[in-house]
């Protein structure tokens, strides 16, 4: 019988389910302590606890270390190391899963930090021992031993084994002290019986306080009513039957419309410790704030007229507080919901208050002048009021917790107009802004010019913010002074060690975390003073930053009388997501400009665009701005953060909003926490009565706002403005195409939205046609693939699609025109036919498809960049002697395989190519588009093949113009065709021999000298233009336009 | 202290009963202004001149019960705000067996709202309408005000308890105000008044044979009561009752022995119950029984009678 046969038999067996898991347990428990990575300080650092021995610490994490997601030893973490999706849903131990899997032990990444390919090559040995990479690092290597980190941050580094020890101590132990901080016991089903028996006894034995002068109340009882005419009463009496007799009622009728008064009156009327005040209505803060003027007793209680005292708690609290001479105590709430009993009874300090609130108004009693002192109320608070005020007292004095039940609260049904049901939760934020940091030191620090600080409020998406980071540091500009503050709302314990190793990787990253998530405006308001630059921005970690994004925006940021900026941001599909808001209509709701369309309708209107707010995942501005704001609006969760900052802003002082549109940011994906119709409410409600705004923008983009109309999402039912706008249809004014129609072209690519397109030769293909349609007074806008059905479609005449992997169904609301330039073999017949015109970038295919199809195609050939590849971009002879420049593309290309064998030194612009050929001979696996002249023009030959399909159907690549445009020579596999275009100014090959030939002495002087070059490309540049080609598919377009 | 008064006035046989005419005479001296609202067809105009000699009175037709003449004369008065206690009472009982000068100062006294000389839990929590007095705030309220402006004649004796007698004090609880009387019961009352309702219990199970015997009495005998029939003795203890309802007299709702209590009544109240039990009598033909509440009075067993009942 097998083994596992055996463990199934003892499984089914009365009580064997239980026996197998213990042999479970203890066969794992076995190979984690053989294996020696577990970490007795490291674990006991996490839990708190002491272990005897390693052995119960290993079963304890085994038991429920793991499920708490603790780390076995610091070189492992379990959220980071992803076993095998069986192993995972057998509930087996990731720890005893890695170790298990050979492949894992030399290959996976059991922790962030920890680059296991890099490390293997460095220490061999560790691919062979029993914990492999994990194991090595733990037992074998010791602190000062080096690790490489480049892969964290993508930027060349390296750290110390000693290092992240350190880094991963110090996050732990920041996390434990916050999970004390978060976790604290501030509702409990029990209460201290013991402690309250105590303070009953000794309250007996307490003297009775004094008034502050004879003949006034030792206490005044402050109570705001609004329409609580059902309730008050049971309030009023409550206070009645106190056993402490010597108090003053103050109730503030806060212009109640329902009987209150009247009750009041009634209740008055029997009663002369009681005191009406009748105010017109301006807020319970201001209720509040009015009976505090009018108190006489040394101290304050405060009541609502929802609740109820029980009758010993003034008697109580008053003579433990005279005694203690405390000047500011709490007692015990009693809370009853659903049938259960809990308790607020928690005796934590400021640093618990300043997470969350423990302590409810209606059980505090403060001395009166400390309540005046602290400013009483705040009255531009909506909720939350207490929560400020308790904060506030606690700054002057300790609130001290008196374990006696001071009130009874029934949560049962929240009446509708209870504040707590009526206002956003969000208010609690608001209060935390204002008391998490010191606002006035954090605006007289001093800031470091010209520094940027980037500050992301980050949860636990370690990879998202990971790539965010990379992508801006990668992407700014290296003058760029610039920091990063990682703000960790509260993330798991993994992922601040993670958000702290950054640190190690590149010091001008940094975090700051904080206990809890209380959203992004307390995040940001924490953040705050952390950072040192004087300007600031704000991203969210969804964004990725494209090369470049840096400059502009910092030219916007730093002009003249600048508010606050943003980049445009793309969305998914590379259209416009974010550009500025606008206020076309008097009411409350925005409408984003040009949302969904090209970046390119937003680009005309200039490299800075101003408008009435910003509204984006990423906004900068100067420091001591937002410092003077006390940073955002912490109401809103996240939709409207930026728009309201920038209203604030210019409500604050004069300037203007800036979208710096060649600063650009892609927003792959968004999540949907928080914001959504909440936020539209708050900010509609705090910006209402809006007069119209920013309407100019649409014109002046080329288009007219007709209406607007409100779409009501069917699922969320969220409110949305949107726009109806039409494209007016003009003349070409002047240029080559004068008094011809501008009509509006749309080029379909098949390369991907954001960055990635970059790398894509059709995105730069179409990129340049674009532009030279655009000299011919057309509006031309480039679409990526995920874009070609993009809704706002419907504004464009023309539809050219450059046809490559993917095939599109052309639009039949608009003239469509098909540019085969690579892959044939995907095209058919129907597919040419479907189009209005269809062009082929070759000679041979175009009469194959007339041959095969009976569709006719008109040869249209690939061309080159005239304004940009010409013989000036570089002097020959200059640059590298054997040039490519292209991605690997998976292959060792012939051209170069066989160039390099002929033994010539060949130097390599490209991505891919570290399997193929010495790291020294990749210059850089990316060459930025406008720097590709020069090389052509410089260097001694260029290398050029085709893929094996467009060569055998005669395309010829965009590269064979480019380089001939700069009079470069050219190395290229044969094209038919190519010798008929270009005579002997391209050396052509078809077996390698030929070009091992070439290279046998020096190639150059196979080509024709640099005038007859000359010559050629001139002719190039005229006739193979991306100037001509678009001058013709004008041509064709008017005809079927019209 | 400013009293206004507004008496609901019904007589059948279109008389001035020699009960409603003393309690006219009663509230004369205590109100600044007194109203009487009555849906009686008088055949005696001396009647007419005794009520205009003491009281504003206005006729009018007979419908919508109390409630509507309490609302006739209500809208009556332009300055209601302006008194200090506002009360509505009818003429279904005899009494005050206390001067109301006493009665008024005592419950000006009390820490409420507004009051009535008892109240009861039965149906829900509310004051007897047959006397009801409100505090000015109380009629300053929109509950107040609302509940008045919005009522419309019912002619169904049950609806207009539901609707207006319970639903009056309803209105008042609920938008705040707290209510009194002027019976305070004791202990010893209610344990009586329970075992009375025990004994009522026991024939109002009998009296619904559909219904299970046991289930029903213990039901019904745990029921809350009305304290002008399950109490109604309290008034020979010097008034502390001050009134006895002539339902009470009629019909002998909890079986308690009606007669023993007029006959108690006559003794020590001679003059507030002179011709009362004539009264009753000739307007008998005018008060047919009621299905399972009583069919009149009637002589409990002497067990009870010794024990529970009326004038013991």
């Amino acid at each position: 019988m097998s083994a596992r046969s055996l463990a199934r038999r003892v499984a089914k067996a009365p009580g064997g389910r239980q026996l197998t898991a213990q042999a479970r347990l203890a066969l794992a428990a076995k190979q984690v302590v053989g294996s020696g990575v577990f970490d007795l300080d490291w674990y006991q650092r996490q839990t708190g606890t002491t272990f005897p021995r390693v052995l119960p610490a290993v079963i304890h994490y085994l038991r429920e270390g793991r499920r708490a997601e603790l780390s076995p030893c610091p070189w492992f973490e379990s959220r980071w190391y992803q076993p095998d999706p069986r192993k995972r849903r057998s509930g087996a131990d990731p720890l005893v899963s890695y170790m298990g899997n050979p492949r894992h032990r030399r290959t996976k990444q059991p922790h962030p930090l920890l680059n296991p390919g890099w490390y293997v090559s460095e220490h061999p040995e560790a691919a062979l021992h029993p914990a492999g990479v994990l194991g090595h690092v733990a037992t074998v290597a010791g602190p000062d031993a080096v690790l490489d980190i480049t892969h964290l941050l993508e930027i060349p580094a390296t750290t110390t084994v000693g290092a992240v020890r350190a880094v991963a101590e110090a996050a732990v132990d920041e996390w434990r002290a916050h999970e004390a901080l978060r976790c604290a016991p501030r509702r409990t089903p029990d209460r201290d019986r013991a402690a309250e028996a105590a303070l009953r006894r000794r309250v007996a034995g307490l003297e009775a306080p004094s008034p502050s002068a004879p003949g006034l109340p030792v206490v005044s009882v402050v109570m705001p009513v609004w329409n609580r005419a059902t309730t008050l009463r049971a309030a009023v009496e409550s206070v009645q039957a106190q056993t402490w007799t010597d108090w003053e009622l103050i109730v503030v009728d806060d212009g109640s419309t329902d009987d209150s008064r009247n009750v009041l009156e009634g209740l008055a009327a029997f009663d002369d410790r009681i005191q009406v005040v009748h105010a017109e209505r301006s807020g319970v803060s201001r209720a509040r704030n009015t009976a505090i003027a009018a108190a006489r007793g040394r101290y304050v209680a405060f009541l609502d007229s929802d609740n109820t005292w029980q009758p010993d708690f003034l008697d109580t609290m008053l003579r433990v507080m005279s005694a203690d001479g405390l000047g500011v105590a709490y007692a015990s709430l009693e809370l009853h919901r659903n049938g259960a009993v809990s308790y607020r009874a928690f005796g934590g300090g400021r640093e618990f208050l300043r997470l969350d609130n423990h302590v409810d108004l209606n059980v505090l009693i403060a001395e009166t002048e400390l309540v005046r002192k602290a400013g009483a109320f705040s009255e531009d608070l909506r909720r939350a009021v207490d929560y400020d005020l308790v904060l506030k007292l606690t700054e002057l004095s300790p609130a001290v917790h008196v374990p006696v039940i001071g009130a009874v609260y029934s949560d049962e049904e929240e009446a509708a107009d209870r504040i707590s049901v009526r206002e956003p939760v969000t208010w609690n934020s608001v209060v935390r802004t204002r008391h998490v940091i010191d606002w006035d030191a954090a605006a007289g620090a001093a800031r470091v010019p010209g520094r940027l600080s980037v500050i992301i409020p980050a949860r636990d998406d370690v990879k998202r913010v990971r790539r965010c980071i990379v992508s801006l540091l990668g992407g700014a500009h290296d003058e760029l002074d610039v920091e990063v503050l990682v703000v960790d709302r509260g993330s798991a314990r993994a992922s601040s060690i993670t958000y702290r190793g950054f640190g190690l990787a590149d010091q001008r990253v940094r975090t700051y975390r904080l206990p809890s998530d209380n959203g992004v405006a307390v995040a940001v308001a924490a953040g705050l003073p952390q950072t040192t630059g004087e300007f600031v921005a704000v991203v969210d970690p969804s964004v990725r930053f494209r090369p470049g994004w840096s400059r502009p925006l910092m030219e916007a940021l730093t002009s003249g009388d600048t508010l606050a900026v943003q980049p445009l941001a793309c969305g998914q599909d590379g259209t416009t997501l974010a550009a500025g808001l606008t206020f076309p209509v008097r009411g409350n709701l925005p409408l984003p400009l040009l949302q969904g369309h090209p970046v390119e309708d937003v680009r005309t209107l200039g490299a800075h665009v101003e408008v009435p707010a910003l509204d984006g995942p990423v906004f900068a501005l100067r420091a001591d701005f937002l410092l003077e704001l006390r940073g955002l609006n912490a109401l809103l969760e996240r939709t409207w953060l930026g728009a309201d900052l920038s209203l604030r802003l210019r409500t604050a002082r004069a300037g203007r909003l800036l979208v710096a549109t060649e600063s650009v940011v892609d927003v792959p994906e968004t999540d949907d926490a928080g914001g959504g119709e909440r936020d539209d409410e708050i900010f509609g409600a705090a910006w209402a009565h809006r007069e119209p705004e920013g309407e100019h923008l649409w014109d002046a983009s080329g288009f007219r706002l007709a209406h607007t109309q409100v779409d009501v999402d069917p699922a969320s039912r969220r409110r949305r403005l949107v726009p109806v706008v039409v494209r007016p249809s003009h003349q070409v004014v002047d240029g080559p195409a004068a008094g011809l129609p501008s009509l509006r072209w749309a080029i379909k690519t098949p390369a991907p939205a954001g960055e990635r397109a970059l790398s894509w030769g059709d995105w730069h293909l179409a990129q340049s046609l674009a532009v030279a349609l655009r000299r011919l007074g057309q509006d031309v806008v480039v679409d990526s693939k995920e874009a070609i059905h993009r809704a706002t479609s419907r504004f464009d005449d023309v539809e050219v699609v450059l046809r490559g992997l993917t095939r599109v169904e052309p639009d039949e609301a608009r003239t469509s025109l098909l540019w085969v330039i690579s892959h044939p073999e995907l095209v058919d017949g129907p597919e040419l036919a479907a189009y209005d015109h269809a062009f082929v970038a070759s000679y041979s295919w175009a009469q194959y498809a007339r041959d095969t199809f009976g569709v006719s195609a008109e040869p249209l050939l690939q061309c080159t960049d005239a304004q940009l590849f010409t013989p000036e971009a570089g002097r020959p002879d200059t640059g590298p002697e054997v040039l490519f420049i292209g991605n690997s593309r998976g292959i060792f290309r012939p051209s170069v395989q066989f160039a390099l064998e002929a033994g010539a030194d060949v130097t390599i612009y490209g991505g891919g190519w570290g399997p193929y050929v010495d790291a020294e001979r990749i210059a850089a696996p990316v060459l930025a588009n406008d720097l590709v002249p020069e090389q052509y023009a410089s260097a001694g030959v260029v290398l050029n093949d085709h893929w094996d399909d467009m060569r055998e159907s005669g395309f010829v690549s965009n590269r064979v113009f480019d380089v001939l445009a700069t009079g470069g020579r050219l190395v290229s596999d044969r094209v038919d065709g190519m010798t008929d275009l270009f005579g002997s100014s391209v050396l052509t090959w078809e077996d390698p021999h030929e070009l091992l030939d070439f290279f046998s002495g020096d190639v150059r002087e196979l080509f024709p000298p640099e005038a007859e070059r000359r010559e050629l490309a001139e002719t190039v540049r005229k006739e193979h233009s991306f100037d001509a080609r678009a001058r013709r598919l004008l041509d064709v377009a008017l005809e079927l336009h019209r | 202290m400013r009293v206004l008064t507004v008496m609901a006035h019904y007589d059948g046989l279109g008389e001035l009963a020699p009960h409603a005419r003393r309690h006219v005479e009663a509230l004369a001296p205590v109100s600044d202004r007194l109203i009487v609202v009555s849906t009686a067809e008088f055949r005696d105009e001396q009647d007419v001149r005794h009520l205009e000699k003491n009281a504003e009175l206005i006729r009018r037709q007979n419908i919508g019960y109390d409630f509507y003449s309490y609302k006739v004369g209500l809208d009556a008065v332009s300055d209601l705000a302006s008194y200090d206690l506002v009360v509505i009472c009818n003429d279904s009982f005899v009494g005050p067996l206390r001067p109301y000068r006493r009665i008024l100062d005592e419950m000006q006294q009390r820490p409420v709202d507004f009051w009535g000389m008892t109240q009861t839990r039965r149906r829900s929590h509310h004051v007897q309408s047959f006397f009801v007095a409100f505090r000015p705030w109380v009629v300053r309220s929109q509950a107040f005000t609302t509940f008045w402006r919005t009522m419309t004649p019912v002619s169904d004796r049950l609806q207009v308890i539901k609707l207006y007698e319970v639903g009056m004090s309803t209105r008042m609880l609920e938008a705040g105000f707290k209510a009194g009387s002027y019976l305070e019961e004791s202990p010893a009352d209610r344990r009586l008044a329970r075992a009375r309702m025990v004994w009522w219990g026991w024939h109002a199970a009998k009296a619904r044979p559909q219904m299970p015997l046991l289930s029903t009495w213990r039901r019904l005998g745990g029921e809350p009561w009305n304290p002008m029939a399950a109490l109604a003795d309290v008034a020979l203890e010097d008034g502390r009752l001050p009134l006895v309802k002539i339902d009470t007299l009629r019909y002998d709702p909890y079986r308690l022995g009606a007669d023993r209590l007029l006959t108690a009544c006559e003794q020590r109240f001679p003059e507030q119950f002179d011709g009362v039990r004539a009264y009753l009598e000739r307007t008998a033909p005018l008060y047919p029984p009621r299905p399972q509440e009583s069919e009149g009075p009637v002589v409990p067993p002497l067990p009870v009678r010794r024990t529970i009942g009326y004038a013991r």
